[in-house]
């Protein structure tokens, strides 16, 4: 049984909600167009060109921690995202305790505040991207100490790895060209997926000492 | 730790000075490792309102955290809050009242303490709320760790907020809110407005099924200002809309409909507005049509199509990103009879990236297809089936011909069945099996039977019994046993698996639940592990006129735990329970070192 409301000002109630309906038809169609103008086709990727190398970027299956770390390595000197995106777990979190503090003490710490893994990515994507298209002017290299500062820890389906690394951004227009280095100690605490493989979700960067320039603070500049 | 330490003992002195008087107070207390890194948190809640007219709130919070650095020195961390609140009705419409809010955070020898005294004022008059605040706040920053600058700072803060809820149309709720607020501090002054609309009306009647036609339009409008102590400014903006409709299409049908654009804008400069250095915009737009149907009461047919549009633009910089992304899908349930239910979901995905300024460098294409199923049938009044299967499959297309030679698809099939048998009211019996396998190959790379193209197969069966001894005590007994291999693809004209290595488990648990009384349990827990993994080498065997490849199986790794666990849990409800956990653990192989392992775990909640 239909009951129509009727408005304070004693409106016919079919009028009321033939208006109603109205009203609803017309955001359902809004909705609707919005949807189907930038309608994305979820069942099509674009066209890829083949590739122009025989080599791609180098990935390894990561059914061992250090596999990842190599992974990292490899993705971010030979800027593959993806690569890089398969090296973190979904519940991906990164701190740098003593930049955050720092940034506390400037007034933003927002800097690195809720650091997961779409930032990552997102802050990764944006210095590959800007590498890429400055390739003449810009270049980096990521290098860790083979030697371990601690041994790695590794469980059955856990494990921390820590590495020291050291980040040296190139400025290729400089005449000599000229560099500037991040130095300190990841520490990379991973585990293992449902498939076996590794991946990391809790990253944490310390400068090599007190107040120097690391890689927590060459990523915050591009977040 | 020494802010801390006096934060903790404040709110101990205050609980134990406030027993018998009446009020409420309520604590939370944590514990947890993760391997080398230490976490405590305190949280003290304390309220008043016993006397009509006057409100007293406290609340104290500490986080700590240690990391135990084998090479240097312990990383500590901590982070701290104070805030008191007193409040007085001097009339039906006007509270006034006092606070003090202190926030601590220190890291070695990093700290920083900002502290806010102040009166605040709440006059509500034809349903119009006026909150206004006006303090003193003072902030004093450290750094010993390195030479710094100054960065401490004093002034003054004010806020204000307004909200109301106009009548703006029969049935309908409207909600406006608008506050704004200043901090007046010499070197890093900081200025927020905000605003919120909100807009909801159920339309039409209340349909059979309890749900009603209605529309929704959210409006939320942020602004701020804030400088930093080198002299940078910052200035940010939000704007984000919202607009969700609900509408019932014929019997059992419904029509929803979401949509959402939202707006973000950064801008930093020096001092002068021309002297900009940041700009970044970033934008979003979402739309989301959803339509259900309710087929005989017993079937539940849904659909839905997503549609994501992302912008993050740096004006014209080469890291200026798109993101497109569309998911269309849909799910099933039924209850066929009373004995059976069927349950379905599917769903295909394409998130594509454009990065046009980096010469489609990371342009890309993600393509997610997931299916899910699962059918439960009970057999008998004691018997009861489960069946449950999947599909995923990850697609990775790049756009460059740098990258494309790392176009891969990533597969995994599932299927689990299981069952529960009910022996006797006293026993019952579980059997599950599961088999799962995962593909992973890359298009251009099929030729190398050394390239990343691998597979993982997975199959296990876990046994258990529950035996009831009364109605406090239950024994478990369980038994698993897991076969996993992984190796190569290599294609031929089809993908072939070359098996590199194999592995077998076999585990076992008990564990007894004894609930003494209401809410406690007592649980302890052995399991015992054994693995052996096998390699699987070519050898080639016979003379060098007839040789034959061989395939042998070498035992390479074997390893075994062993883990002891006792858990103690008193649960009353979410705001009243403690729970304590110890385990320890042993675990040796032949690849690693004897590893023994100690865990403790404590949570205490309670509210007075």
């Amino acid at each position: 049984m239909c009951r129509f409301v009727r408005s304070r000002k004693g409106g016919s109630p079919v009028i009321l909600l033939a208006k109603q309906t109205r009203v609803l038809f017309i955001l359902t169609s809004l909705a609707l167009i919005f949807c189907l103008l930038g309608c994305k086709n979820p069942f099509r990727t674009r066209e890829s060109p083949p590739p122009v190398r025989e080599t791609g970027g180098t990935w390894k299956t990561p059914s061992e921690p250090e596999d990842v770390v190599d992974n990292l390595f490899y993705a971010y000197n030979e800027m593959v995202v993806a690569n890089f995106d398969r090296c973190l777990c979904d519940s991906f979190r990164f701190s740098a305790p003593e930049d955050s503090a720092q940034a506390v003490l400037d007034n933003r710490a927002e800097l690195f505040a809720d650091w997961d893994r779409e930032v990552e990515l997102r802050v990764a994507s944006q210095i590959f991207n800007l590498l890429q298209s400055r390739s003449d002017s810009i270049s980096l290299e990521l290098r860790f100490d083979p030697e371990p500062p601690v041994p790695d820890e590794v469980t059955d389906s856990t494990a921390v790895l820590l590495r020291d690394y050291e980040l040296v951004i190139f400025d290729l227009q400089a005449d000599p060209w000229s560099s500037d280095t991040a130095e300190g100690t990841a520490t990379f605490q991973m585990r293992q997926t449902s498939l076996n493989w590794w991946c990391i979700y809790f990253w944490q960067d310390m400068p090599k000492k007190p107040g120097d320039y690391d890689w927590g603070d060459f990523k915050a500049q591009f977040r | 730790m020494k802010s801390g330490c006096r934060i903790l003992i404040g709110a101990i002195l205050l609980t134990l000075g406030s027993f018998g008087l009446g009020w409420t107070y309520g604590v939370k207390s944590d514990f947890s490792q993760d391997h080398r890194t230490y976490s405590w948190s305190f949280v003290f809640d304390h309220a008043r309102d016993a006397v009509p007219g006057f409100s007293l709130n406290f609340l104290s919070s500490v986080n700590s955290t240690i990391t135990k650095r084998p090479d240097g020195p312990d990383w500590w961390q901590e982070d701290g809050r104070i805030d008191f609140s007193l409040g007085h009705d001097i009339s039906s419409g006007l509270n006034l009242g006092a606070f003090f809010l202190q926030d601590r955070y220190s890291a070695e020898k990093i700290k920083s303490t900002t502290s806010n005294a102040g009166v605040s004022s709440q006059l509500r008059f034809g349903g119009i709320t006026l909150v206004q605040s006006l303090g003193a706040e003072f902030i004093e920053n450290t750094n010993h760790a390195w030479p710094q600058p100054d960065r401490s700072d004093q002034g003054i803060s004010l806020s204000q907020s307004v909200s109301f809820s106009p009548r703006i149309l029969s049935q309908a709720k409207t909600e406006v809110s608008l506050s704004q607020s200043f901090l007046q501090l010499k070197n890093i002054p900081i200025q927020r407005r905000d605003m919120n609309l909100l807009f909801f009306r159920p339309l039409g009647v209340l349909a059979a099924d309890g749900s009603q036609d209605s529309i929704r339009i959210a409006y939320q409008e942020a602004w701020e200002k804030k400088r930093f102590y080198e002299g940078k400014i910052q200035r940010r903006s939000l704007r984000d809309f919202r607009v969700a409709g609900s509408r019932r299409l014929g019997p059992g049908m419904r029509l929803e409909a979401d949509a959402g654009y939202l707006y973000e804008k950064d801008r930093r400069y020096w001092s002068d507005p021309d002297s900009l250095y940041y700009h970044f915009l970033s934008s979003a737009l979402v739309a989301e049509l959803r339509l259900e149907k309710n087929l005989w009461n017993k079937v539940v047919v849904e659909s839905f199509y997503k549609y994501m549009i992302s912008k993050w633009d740096y004006l014209g910089e080469q890291s200026d990103e798109r993101m497109e992304a569309g998911d269309l899908g849909g799910g099933l349930s039924a209850g066929i009879t009373s004995a059976d239910s069927l349950y379905l979901t599917a769903s295909v995905g394409v998130t594509s990236f454009f990065a046009p300024a980096s010469g489609e460098f990371n342009d890309r294409d993600k393509q997610t297809i997931l299916l899910w199923g699962q059918y439960v049938r009970l057999l008998g009044p004691y018997l009861s089936m489960r069946l449950e299967g999947g599909f995923n499959q990850f697609q990775l297309t790049y756009m460059s011909e740098q990258h494309s030679y790392d176009n891969n698809h990533d597969l995994t099939y599932y299927l689990s069945p299981s069952f529960t048998w009910i022996l006797h009211r006293r026993l019952t019996l579980r059997q599950s099996y599961s088999v799962k396998a995962n593909y992973r190959y890359y298009d251009y790379q099929k030729a190398s039977d050394s390239g990343p193209n691998t597979l993982l197969r997975r199959a296990s069966s876990f046994s258990e019994v529950a035996y009831r001894a009364s109605e406090r005590m239950t024994f478990f007994a369980g038994y698993t046993y897991r076969y996993e291999d992984e190796g190569p693809l290599i294609w031929t004209d089809q993908w072939v698996q070359k098996i590199g290595e194999d592995r077998r488990t076999n585990s076992i648990n008990l564990s007894v639940e004894y609930r003494p009384w209401g809410g406690l349990s007592f649980s302890p827990n052995y399991t015992y592990e054994q693995r052996k993994s096998w390699n699987h080498e070519a050898l080639e065997e016979g003379g060098p006129d007839q040789a034959t490849i061989k395939e042998k199986r070498v035992l390479g790794n074997r390893f075994f735990r062993k883990l002891i666990s006792l858990t103690l849990k008193y649960l009353v409800d979410r705001d009243h329970y403690i729970y304590l956990s110890a385990a320890h653990r042993m675990q040796d192989d032949t690849m690693s070192a004897q590893e023994i392992s100690n865990y403790v775990t404590a949570s205490l909640a309670w509210v007075f």
